[in-house]
């Protein structure tokens, strides 16, 4: 059966019925968990949100998705219909409430490398209000293939396995289920002990300390020092360096990462803090992205990109510094032989905007169809500077045209046109070209506005951000470095793409074209769900907010 | 006695499971354990008639269809993971296999033709024409833009002739090395074929480039243009020859011997050049399963790839695939040179053995390892029960007792979680497996 249905079918009852952790004499569900354990997850108040979701909008839109209509009338669908069928007779009430009952007061998932295994062992926990229908629930299980069971005893209690990958045992109210013998048996142990594990290291204790324990719906903690999750000390490329540095390096004295999962009416908010000192705030203006129609994504960044440029060597590996000198040499060629560091770095602002718009115009060809992408700086002085790099922009085409010509193909032209009182720059074809490779279907195009200068992969990109600037229409929506995105214009980009990403899909996995264009379609309809997203990050912590239509 | 005397089974010689894998591994990529018992049961005559029947085969039309959306990525390894994938699924893979083998022939690499959707177009003419008659294929083929571009046609024009199509023409395509033809020839036949160009991706004949003036090839005379050389040059006794050698040694045994060679030329002009009723003849001869034909081929890299991916039901990464047989020496749309693959035992270079040693054992290890046969081999019973389902899965069951041993001790020795893992490793160190 496909796992993606009975995750889908099965979840929602699991997170309907996990309560708030309540302890009542027994360990906490952390306090089970071997204390070198890598990463742990918790599910808890999950119910009153789910409740919630009922008979709300998106469960309204979810039913009358596309996607919950192939999953009725799916094979798997029909097959877990009989799962869940058997499941009620078997244990006298709807399937969903037994596994919501058996997960009632806490649900958590520990992993922790295993030596000689690719696949780190996993240790499921799931606690209810009565130990006893906990114990039926697990009889109910072992009359399933009843003859391969074998039980045996670890601190006097039983503990069932079934092959070599599924290992259960009773913990009080805690069904502890276990894809490694050895994981299984130390949480066996530590409910013996009556706790300690995980709860007691100093990590756990001090990220849970932070968290905000009884409004979220989820809880995760990752012993980055326990994993070796070692981030270099060096990022392998200069544009890597110059985007995470400073966040790989609050990562690297970070002990520890928490993360907690918000539901919010409107959808999820996932935030996490790193467990390192919080660098001194810095007093920092919003960073502004420009609103332009069909818009599928904005990154925006703050970066000195001067002071990168001095620090460089200590920065990036030495292998990658030949390449920035190259880069340095290329860009003096645009720029009249002057020094990038010194004299062109220094004429920008810190701001820099990376913007990504669908494109209306038909698609050229069969092959993949790239969204135009734009990148835009501020300049400290548009008025000196903005020249001269136009006259770069000229040069970048006089390049291009150059290799065209050595390649056979025809040469561009520039052109300025007049968008809305701005003159943008860009370069046309002589003549249609019969055959459009992917290269050849860009059109660069440069505008200024304000204190803007936009380089940008379309004309049509190129213009309506030049507008947006000019006209200020911006969005602000906070300091740190953001990463917005549009999720139907997302979903159209996509779609447009649909079957380049079939291409793709039966590529890597070997898929037949059937199986392919239906994952596609679950993905695309999946996608349909959701209103956008928004990531803030800023060195010692990230925030993920998702909406929901 | 007649080399190509059909194989008549007989209580020495029956027709078996080792016969009737043979049969399909040669004209496929293998077969499992049921294809084979099919065949059996099937007999010879039905067996290789199986191999020839057209059917539906709707995923393999829906993967052929995306040609020209694979091309326009305009990246060779997809190229290679789609055409890989084509194989790999094929219901009827005959075809398939006769398209590897021409693109060997009429060897064209991506390095220089550039546009990767005359690569797919071309591919498309060996899969639709590969088991027809050869005339056909070699006018398509001689009017195929990618392997104009790939001689360099658009240079050849009126007064300055080319003689590169026209050289490869005689001594790669039709007639070989010492075939009958002079450098006289070459020249004439290039005057032949001034103004065969390439214009926007489209074959055209340029007329204006052309030489219109009487040329002689092989002894004719007249105003040849590239198709009258191409009809020249294939009904020629020494074409029949050259081509049935080359698909005897690619699909039997190397080395024919010179009375063999005539034989299979005479018998490949009898069926009127026409590939597929020469190949019918050459399964269902009594050569073809003679000793030193069977279990004496190196399999080339893309063979064993595809083989074993369609034997133990994995599904990778199809572009990690296309890498994996390029390490081993086979860069699909990629050949070394005009001549194609060496082939034979020159697959086995130091390089290309790692190479083949690490592709089972990278295949084990990816994320996407959920094949089939790894199943299997986790529901064995014992030790001795997973390796005999690996070897029958992947290479009929044939090696010797000493190997199975080794092989049994060692699946004992890893344990169940590890077994399936640890045994594929271990098949790619058996020569059964690159030998077939």
């Amino acid at each position: 059966m496909n796992p993606r249905f009975v995750a889908l079918a099965l979840l929602p009852a699991l997170l309907a019925g996990a309560g708030p952790a309540s302890d009542n004499g027994e360990a906490g569900l952390p306090g089970l968990v071997p204390a070198n354990a890598g990463v742990y997850f918790e599910l808890r108040g999950t119910g009153r949100l789910v409740g919630d979701f009922r008979g709300s909008r998106l469960e309204k839109r979810l039913l009358e998705s596309p996607l919950w209509k192939r999953f009725q009338a799916a094979p798997e669908h029909d097959q877990l219909q009989f799962a869940l069928l058997w499941f009620e007779g078997h244990f006298g009430q709807r399937a969903e409430r037994t596994l919501a009952d058996a997960a009632s007061e806490g649900l958590a998932l520990a992993l922790r490398p295993v030596p000689g295994r690719a696949q780190p062992g996993a240790l499921l926990l799931a606690r209810g209000a009565s130990a006893a229908r906990q114990a039926r629930l697990i009889e109910g299980f072992r009359k399933v293939g009843e003859a391969e069971w074998k039980t045996t005893e670890v601190e006097g209690l039983p503990v069932h396995a079934r092959g070599p990958a599924l290992h259960v045992a009773l913990l009080g109210r805690t069904i502890a289920l276990s894809s490694h013998a050895g994981l299984l048996a130390e949480a066996v142990r530590l409910h013996a002990r009556g706790g300690g594990g995980l709860s007691a290291t100093e990590g756990f204790r001090s990220a849970a300390a932070g968290a905000r324990r009884r409004g979220s719906a989820g809880f995760a903690f990752l012993d980055l020092a326990g994993l070796g999750a070692r981030v270099p000390e060096l990022l392998p490329n200069p544009l890597l360096a110059l985007l995470f540095a400073e966040h790989a390096r609050a990562l690297r004295a970070a002990p520890w990462v928490r993360a907690e999962l918000e539901l919010t009416g409107a959808g999820a908010v996932l935030q996490s803090s790193w467990g390192a000192p919080a660098a001194p705030a810095r007093a920092r203006d919003a960073i502004a992205i420009p609103v332009v129609p069909r818009r599928v994504g904005a990154a925006a960044v703050r970066r000195d990109l001067q002071a990168f440029w001095e620090a460089r060597e200590r920065l990036v590996p030495p292998t990658a510094l030949a390449g920035l000198a190259q880069f340095d040499t290329t860009l003096s060629i645009f720029f009249s032989g002057r020094p990038l560091g010194d004299e062109l770095l220094s004429e920008l602002e810190p701001d820099l905007l990376l913007v990504a718009a669908r494109e209306e115009q038909p698609a050229p060809g069969p092959g993949p169809r790239l969204p135009g992408f734009a990148l835009v700086f501020r300049l400290r002085e548009p008025d000196r500077f903005g020249p001269r790099l136009e006259v770069a922009f000229q040069t970048l085409l006089g390049i291009i045209n150059a290799d065209r010509g050595q390649k056979g193909l025809e040469p561009f032209r520039l052109e300025t046109t007049a968008v809305d009182g701005l003159e943008v720059l860009t370069m046309r074809p002589l003549a249609p070209d019969p055959h459009p490779t992917l290269e050849g279907s860009l059109r660069w195009s440069a505008v200024r506005a304000r204190d803007r200068f936009v380089l940008a992969s379309t004309l049509g990109l190129a213009a309506s951000l030049g507008t947006a600037f000019r006209n200020g229409a911006l969005e602000t929506p906070g300091p740190e470095d953001r990463l917005v995105l549009d999720g139907p214009e997302l979903r159209r980009a996509l779609v447009e793409n649909e079957e380049q990403l079939v291409v793709d899909e039966m590529l890597k996995k070997g898929s037949t074209r059937a199986v392919a264009e239906r994952s596609i379609r679950d993905f695309l309809d999946l996608l349909d769900l959701f209103a956008g997203a928004d990531v803030a990050v800023t060195p010692g912590s990230l925030r993920l907010e998702v909406r929901l239509r | 006695m007649d080399p190509l005397a059909p194989f008549e089974p007989s209580a020495a010689e029956p027709w078996d499971r080792r016969r009737a894998a043979h049969l399909l591994r040669r004209a496929g990529f293998g077969a499992g354990a049921a294809e084979v018992a099919d065949a059996v049961r099937a007999g010879p005559e039905r067996a290789v008639a199986a191999l020839f029947e057209e059917g539906d085969d709707p995923e393999h039309a829906a993967t052929l269809a995306l040609g020209n959306a694979v091309a326009a990525r305009e990246d060779v390894a997809d190229l290679q993971a789609w055409w890989l994938l084509r194989m790999v699924r094929a219901q009827r893979p005959l075809r398939e296999k006769l398209a590897l083998f021409w693109h060997g022939h009429f060897a064209t690499s991506a390095a220089k033709v550039g546009d990767l959707r005359l690569l797919a177009r071309q591919n498309r003419l060996f899969l639709e024409r590969g088991l027809g008659p050869f005339e056909e294929l070699l006018r398509g083929a001689a009017r195929d833009p990618a392997l104009l571009l790939y001689l360099d046609s658009n240079a050849n024009r009126r007064g300055h002739p080319n003689e590169n199509f026209a050289r490869e023409l005689m001594e790669l395509f039709t007639l070989g090395l010492g075939g009958g033809f002079g450098e006289r020839d070459v020249q004439e036949a290039a005057r032949a074929c001034t103004g065969w160009h390439v214009r926007d991706g489209s074959f055209r004949f340029d007329e204006a480039l052309h030489d219109p003036a009487p040329k002689t090839v092989l002894g004719a005379s007249g105003a040849w243009t590239g198709d009258d050389v191409a009809r020249l040059c294939a009904r020629r006794p020494e074409c029949a020859r050259f081509v049935a050698r080359k698909l005897f040694v690619f699909f039997a045994r190397e080395d024919p011997e010179p009375p063999l060679v005539e034989a299979l030329g005479e018998r490949f002009r009898a069926e009127g050049l026409h590939v597929g009723r020469f190949l019918r003849a050459l399964f269902r001869a009594r050569t073809f399963y003679e000793p030193r034909a069977m279990g004496t081929r190196v399999k080339g890299p893309v063979e064993l790839v595809v083989e074993v991916v369609r034997l133990t039901g994995a599904r990778p990464d199809f572009r990690a695939l296309a890498r994996a047989a390029g390490a081993m020496g086979q860069s699909l749309f990629q050949p070394p040179n005009v001549k194609g693959w060496d082939g034979g035992r020159r697959w086995l270079s130091g390089a290309a053995l790692l190479a083949r040693l690490s592709f089972l054992a990278r295949l084990a290890e990816a994320p996407g390892w959920d094949a089939p046969l790894a199943r299997r081999v986790d529901g064995a019973a014992d030790a001795e029960a997973a390796v005999d389902a690996v070897l029958e899965a992947t290479v009929d069951g044939a090696v010797p007792e000493g190997a199975r041993r080794r092989l049994v001790e060692l699946a004992g020795r890893l344990g169940p979680v590890e077994r399936a893992r640890g045994l594929f490793r271990a098949l790619g160190a058996l020569p059964e497996l690159h030998v077939g």
